[in-house]
């Protein structure tokens, strides 16, 4: 028997794959802005001799940044998922190496909430909304 | 003389089985014909008999038909089981003859312009011809009566509830239908259209899927979740205000924050 689900879920990702292909020398942008960012984040953070899994995690964020498997929509949701870890972690740690201070890391936000804004997306808008709230 | 009008008579008698036969397939070729605009306007079958280009085609694969069914019967082309049949050649002829008749005898190529040598073209200038005329039909109909329907909806509301209400409420759309219909409507949502074209066009994309009569439920069922209110009039008044989800807006407040 058809599923009869399917016209409508269909509608769903069309629509917003039509949204991210509209915008897409913008969303390629702020994705390129976030590697850049998380580039310099790691840097900084090494120099600050940061744990271990701090640091395993944001390699993580850069890899899917970077490798953007699926489409862009699932990449941001990977990446939303990553970031709101590291960012939650680091504040329950009271966040010794200042990571949350540092403005690449607002810079990364900041492109986040850009690229939810265009997706049209309430999973990704949802993981904006939570990780800038850590701030 | 009455032998010569007793001869009149059985020359008649036996033609009578092929009179059938040829009549068959014809009709086979008809129903093919129906078939097949049936399936091009599938939001509207019925209007496709108030035009006369639907005739047109319907004789032109009746009559390619007939021919197919004289050339399998003069050929003595054998078809395995069918061989001595004339009912079972007459059916074939019938649902096949567009199928053949369509394919090209040859391709000549000019340059970066391929000729497709055959009756292919000529078939596409009358399935052309059909398709203008059903569209021309279709449109007068469809402005009035969308119109009323999505008079007062507000796009921004209904930009995603009414047609995911719509197609959920339809049993047979496909995935990649649904795609389609999802990727013109964002295609329309950033278009530089006014709200009130908007809402209408909106109308027009749902409606080609579901007809006028799904739509019209849909758009009375959700109701004010999709109208537009007295100081945001729809399609048939001013200017409506952009309503932005809550999402949107607290994402807007947040970037302040990073900027």
């Amino acid at each position: 028997m058809k599923d009869k689900s399917t016209g409508f879920a269909g509608f769903l990702d069309g629509y917003k794959a039509r949204n991210i292909a509209a915008s897409a020398s913008s969303v390629t942008f702020h994705f390129g802005e976030m590697k850049n960012a998380v580039t310099d984040i790691l840097r900084s953070q090494r120099s600050k001799n940061a744990p271990e899994d701090l640091l395993a995690s944001l390699n993580r964020l850069s890899q899917v940044l970077s490798d953007k498997l699926g489409d862009f929509l699932s990449a941001a949701v990977s990446c939303g998922e990553v970031l709101k870890t590291i960012l939650l972690m680091s504040k329950q740690n009271g966040d010794p190496t200042a990571l949350l201070a540092e403005e690449k890391m607002k810079r990364l936000v900041y492109h986040y909430l850009e690229f939810a804004e265009l997706s049209e997306d309430k999973t990704v808008r949802d993981l904006a909304i939570t990780i800038a709230e850590v701030f | 003389m009455a032998g010569d009008t007793l001869q009149t008579i059985a020359h008649i008698t036996g033609l009578i089985p092929t009179f059938i036969y040829y009549s068959i397939a014809f009709l086979c070729g008809c129903v093919a014909a129906t078939a097949e605009l049936f399936s091009r306007y599938s939001d509207s079958p019925g209007s496709t008999f108030r035009l006369k280009e639907s005739y047109s085609y319907l004789a032109l694969n009746g009559g390619a038909s007939l021919i197919t069914y004289h050339m399998i019967k003069e050929s003595g082309i054998s078809f395995g089981p069918l061989e001595n049949s004339p009912l079972s050649q007459a059916v074939l002829a019938g649902f096949s003859a567009m199928a053949i008749l369509r394919s090209s005898v040859a391709s000549i190529k000019r340059g970066q312009t391929t000729l497709e040598v055959g009756l292919a073209p000529v078939i596409q200038a009358f399935l052309d011809k059909v398709d203008r005329a059903f569209d021309r039909n279709r449109s007068r109909g469809e402005l009035t009566e969308v119109g009323k329907i999505m008079g007062d909806v507000d796009f921004t509301k209904a930009v995603k509830d009414l047609p995911t209400t719509c197609l959920n409420l339809m049993q047979n759309v496909s995935k990649e239908e649904g795609e389609r219909v999802g990727g013109e409507v964002a295609d329309l949502g950033k278009s530089e259209l006014s709200p009130q074209a908007k809402a209408l066009n909106l109308g027009f994309i749902i409606s080609r899927v579901t007809g006028p009569a799904l739509l019209q439920s849909a758009v009375e069922s959700l109701g004010d979740v999709i109208r537009a209110s007295a100081q945001q009039p729809g399609v048939s008044g001013q200017q409506p205000v952009l309503t932005a989800t809550y999402e949107e807006e607290r994402i807007r407040e947040l970037k302040k924050k990073f900027l």
